[in-house]
């Protein structure tokens, strides 16, 4: 090994570096030292970011199955609830009600700021769907007027309580209307879930509605 | 009134030094002083809405909220909203060891889960509008602050 000859001066000026002979030494000795281990880092980050999975911070669905047809509840432009137009994006479900005064406003705000967080390529395609299990006093054109409050590019939608039994139902979530109060007002009751269906048309993930928008972005952009 | 002008002076200074553009007094009686009261604007379809704020004791002796009140709400209670074992929300009315501020302390009101549940709206709320709340605790005098409502 040449390499282990000393050099004659302690420092290597780029004069020196690019001197004959003696410049490609060092480059040697300094492609050793500090290639080697760049190369090693290089090679787990590329490693890792190949073969292990984003850790999510939504709940991953083990056996992704196709996202159910909520054809029979309406969305705001009059239209039936068609999940499959948005195949090759990512959609997000959400069933509250527009009259819930704390949760449902402030899930609203922290998907909102999540798409914020995207790329504009990104946030495009990500549709943010809320189903009002409160069509006693939600129409779809008052969720959609509403959840475009907090971004445009939300669609609200609601049904007659026997498709909005059967949408809960198959999404697994729950909701049931409290008592009535003396004035007329009522709470609703519900999960408070964010449903993430995946480009491919799969339930993939589940997320609680306190999730952080920056985790919530970083998973999203994963989906995309 | 020197005294008065001086802690001021002194909180508009520690506003600057947060850096957050919310974080200036709306209002300081006798030690107490809330924050950043807001809340959101209302669909015409809401009878509800969730009010917040921080309310902190700089040097009033130990206290707590007991109620409120406003001239936009019928009925103004401190609410806590919970989540169960399922992720299945719902509120109720906070309890009185919830609602304590201690001197030096702070009560902080805000989304998810502490608030003040403003029941019947006549009016929605429209942002950019403030109306007033007011405060009252079990030992301290009646505070009231302005709220001012906006989409966060």
């Amino acid at each position: 090994m040449t390499s282990t000859t000393p050099p004659t001066e302690p420092t290597v000026t780029p004069d020196e570096r690019r001197a004959p002979g003696r410049g490609r030494r060092w480059g040697r000795i300094l492609a050793l030292v500090l290639g080697a281990p760049i190369l090693a880092v290089l090679a787990v980050w590329v490693g890792l970011k190949l073969f292990s999975p984003h850790p999510y911070s939504g709940l991953v669905m083990q056996a992704p199955e196709d996202a159910p047809s909520l054809a029979d509840l309406t969305t705001d432009d009059g239209q039936p609830l068609d999940l499959t137009a948005w195949r090759g994006d990512v959609v997000i479900l959400f069933f509250g009600y527009t009259s819930c005064p704390d949760v449902c406003p402030t899930t609203l705000a922290n998907v909102a700021a999540a798409k914020r967080l995207l790329s504009d390529r990104e946030a495009d395609r990500v549709h943010l769907v809320m189903i009002s299990v409160d069509p006693g006093r939600d129409d779809p054109a008052q969720v959609g007027e509403y959840v475009r409050s907090f971004d445009p590019d939300f669609r609200g939608a609601t049904g007659p309580k026997e498709a909005l039994d059967r949408a809960t139902t198959l999404y697994s979530q729950y909701y049931e209307l409290g008592p009535v109060q003396p004035n007329g007002s009522y709470e609703v009751i519900h999960t408070a879930s964010l449903i993430g269906i995946a480009p491919d048309g799969h339930v993939r993930l589940l997320w609680t509605t306190t999730v952080e928008p920056q985790l919530l972005a970083a998973d999203l952009s994963e989906l995309l | 009134m020197r005294r008065a002008l001086a802690l001021t002076a002194l909180l508009a200074a520690a506003a600057c030094s947060g850096g957050g553009s919310t974080t200036e007094a709306l209002v300081v009686v006798d030690g107490f002083a809330v924050v950043d009261a807001w809340v959101r604007p209302t669909p015409a379809t809401a009878d509800e809405a969730a009010i917040y704020m921080t309310i902190e004791n700089r040097d009033a002796p130990d206290d707590r909220l007991i109620a409120a009140s406003s001239p936009r709400c019928m009925i103004v209670t401190p609410h806590l909203t919970m989540f169960d074992e399922d992720n299945i929300t719902s509120m109720s009315e906070a309890d009185a060891d919830q609602l304590g501020i201690t001197t030096g302390g702070r009560l902080t009101l805000e989304p998810n889960g502490l608030h003040l549940m403003c029941l019947g709206i006549a009016d929605p709320f429209v942002t950019g509008e403030t109306f007033e709340v007011t405060l009252e605790f079990a030992g301290h005098g009646p505070v009231t602050t302005p709220v001012v409502v906006e989409q966060r």
